[in-house]
């Protein structure tokens, strides 16, 4: 159960910090979040975007080219999942 | 365009809007109910444990145990067997034979059920009688049972329970494509959710937001959810009526097989512990279901289902002559040899139910099933409260802010009529465990009517859904279950790991009811709907 368990977890969790990177960069997330100037000023490149991107999703072609099947679903899940999460967890509380 | 009066406009506008109101509470009922029913074996082991737990599905000693209960029954029983795990790791023995039963155009199994102690074999209880009796009589794993089947047909008789979540599940995955197609820009806006000053604001671009992530799952689970709805109530019948000339019979030999040859003379059954260890070693996991067809004849013949291995996502169905205890063959789930379609159709239960990696996949499910309840429940409320200026739409708001808050109220209350009809020596635990469904949702009604503004009762139900989450491990072991002390000493793991979990709900519920400001209905001006700026 734990050596199965491995390969998603360790899938996810590389997911989880090229999404949390992906988010703290964010430009629009910044702008909306009324960061400071310099921050709002913050644009990302297309090939960083892609690159971050890439990043998110490698574990997800690592397991399909392991035949990894079940590992794939729990990462693919828990991947949005996480997406979620990140987004909710960095939102700017609401104007008083 | 079909000119219309100002008025029927505004009229048939409202019978849209409200329709769609209906629709997506339905919904969200079906969804919320899903998200409890993924740890549906948790919960039965959580309610009815067995001590000390059992050590696997189907102990040796089983064939011997069942070969001496097939003598204490009708023999006319002695023909089909079903053999299952339930609640606490209990084994379901069903002899039965088919009947058909006036009135009904499905047939029907009638027979004796024993329940048996997945250590020592003895018989916990034993029932007689058709299909449906010995189900709605099945004590241990009631709670679950409820659950579920709230969850798949919500307690409609079948099959326009089966109808109308199906019908569901499509206006789900209609939802989830449209809404791609509509709002596919907001793809670019994975994290984006903004400063407002209005809650109701901010409580869009959240929903927008888990709308985006949750899209793919919610057009899978929607697609499979839909896909075991409409397979046994239309899908059957209708391959039957266009590929096999209505003939129901021969399409299921086309899919199953045929069965072997009739021979109804009277011999013993091989080895059953045999069978199901080679099963074991086959599938690379322990048996989750046997079905004996013809027990005790030379004719007989039996299937042992696994769940996936671990790495695999299809489970496996193995075939055995019953009356040598040979190995005959594996069975795709859906015809004779396997094929794609068969793959795919395999593939539809662990997508939906997410059980094919333990509690890993059951807890990422859980999680998608949970986003899903959110965006539901956000997008509904959005609908009605952008509308609150008219009357009619504030009071559906409330109606929203009822059933999205008093919904986890019932479902949390339903183990507390569970408990209490156990203690009470009822033999159907069905009906108190409606009855503190129905206490809870005329609760939730009740507050509902009062002047006390809607966003204070979801504060109210919210709270009162955790006190109540709180008091289910405290009802659990007063109504006769172990207490901690021995579920710890006994490795009761799911017990313990259950109550940890009721009472961390319990203060998330707590947390989450803390008093909020109420969301006005949508601006049309200031910071409203804002978009952002094109990505850079």
């Amino acid at each position: 159960m734990i050596a199965s368990a491995a390969l998603p977890l360790f899938a996810c969790a590389w997911s989880l910090l090229a999404l949390a990177g992906r988010a703290l960069i964010d430009p629009k997330r910044l702008r909306a979040s009324g960061a400071t100037r310099s921050d709002r000023r913050l644009t990302l490149r297309p090939i960083v975007k892609r690159l971050l991107w890439t990043l998110v999703l490698a574990p997800g072609l690592l397991l399909i080219a392991l035949g990894a099947w079940p590992a794939l679903l729990i990462w693919l899940g828990a991947t949005t999942a996480i997406g979620w999460g990140l987004a909710h967890t960095l939102a700017p509380p609401p104007r008083r | 365009m079909i000119a219309l009066e100002r008025d029927r406009t505004r009229t048939l506008l409202a019978i849209h809007g409200w329709a769609g109101v209906l629709l997506g509470l339905l919904l969200y009922v079906v969804i919320a109910t899903g998200v409890v029913a993924v740890f549906a074996d948790e919960i039965g082991d959580w309610a009815s444990p067995i001590d000390p737990p059992a050590a696997a599905p189907f102990p040796a000693g089983l064939g011997l145990r069942i070969a001496e209960l097939s003598r204490q029954i009708d023999p006319a029983y002695v023909d089909e067997l079903n053999l299952y795990p339930r609640a606490g790791g209990r084994i379901e023995a069903f002899f039965h034979r088919h009947i058909s039963v006036a009135g009904d155009a499905q047939p029907h199994a009638e027979g004796a059920v024993f329940e048996l102690h997945p250590r020592t074999l003895e018989v916990l209880s034993r029932r007689d009688g058709i299909d449906d009796e010995v189900q709605a009589h099945d004590t241990s794993n009631a709670l679950a049972a409820f659950l579920v089947d709230l969850h798949v047909s919500l307690h409609l008789p079948a099959p326009y329970g089966y109808l109308v979540t199906g019908v569901l599940g499509l206006a789900m995955m209609v939802a989830a494509v449209t809404g791609l197609l509509v709002h596919r820009h907001l793809l670019k806006e994975l994290f984006t959710i903004r400063r407002f000053r209005d809650a109701l604001l901010a409580r869009r671009d959240r929903h927008v937001v888990a709308a985006s992530w949750n899209l793919p799952f919610a057009f899978v689970l929607a697609f499979t959810g839909s896909y075991f709805s409409f397979a046994g109530s239309i899908g059957i019948p209708v391959m039957a009526m266009v590929a096999f000339g209505g003939d129901q019979t021969a399409l299921i030999e086309a899919i199953v097989g045929t069965p072997p040859t009739e021979n109804p003379a009277p011999a013993p059954m091989a080895d059953l512990d045999g069978m199901l260890a080679d099963a074991a070693r086959r599938a690379g996991t322990a048996a989750s279901f046997v079905s004996v067809s013809h027990y005790g004849r030379a004719d007989a013949q039996v299937t042992v289902f696994t769940p996936p291995a671990a790495g695999e996502l299809i489970s496996h169905n193995l075939v055995y002559d019953g009356s040598s205890g040979a190995f005959v063959r594996e069975k795709p789930g859906l015809g004779l040899v396997p094929s794609a379609g068969g793959a795919l159709a395999a593939v539809m239960a662990p997508l939906h139910f997410g059980n094919f990696a333990g509690l890993l996949s059951k807890s990422v499910w859980f999680a998608l099933g949970f986003a899903s309840c959110y965006v539901t429940l956000t997008g509904l409320q959005l609908w009605t409260t952008r509308r609150a200026e008219s009357p009619p739409w504030r009071a559906a708001a409330r109606v929203v802010i009822g059933v999205g808050y008093g919904l986890p109220l019932a479902l949390a209350a339903t183990p507390i009529g569970y408990f209490a009809g156990r203690v009470a020596g009822v033999d159907r635990t069905e009906a108190p465990m409606l009855l503190a469904l129905a206490a809870a949702a005329a609760l939730t009604a009740l507050l509902g009517t009062g002047r006390v503004p809607a966003e204070r009762n979801a504060s109210t139900l919210l709270r009162l859904t955790g006190a109540v989450l709180l008091s289910l491990p405290l009802l659990r072991w007063a109504s006769g279950g172990p207490g901690w002390i021995t579920a710890s000493a006994h490795g009761l793991t799911t017990l313990m790991s259950m109550d940890a979990v009721l009472i961390a709900g319990a203060w998330l519920c707590w947390r989450a009811g803390r008093p909020r400001a109420a969301p006005t209905a949508l601006a049309t001006n200031g910071d409203a709907a804002a978009p952002l700026e094109s990505a850079p």
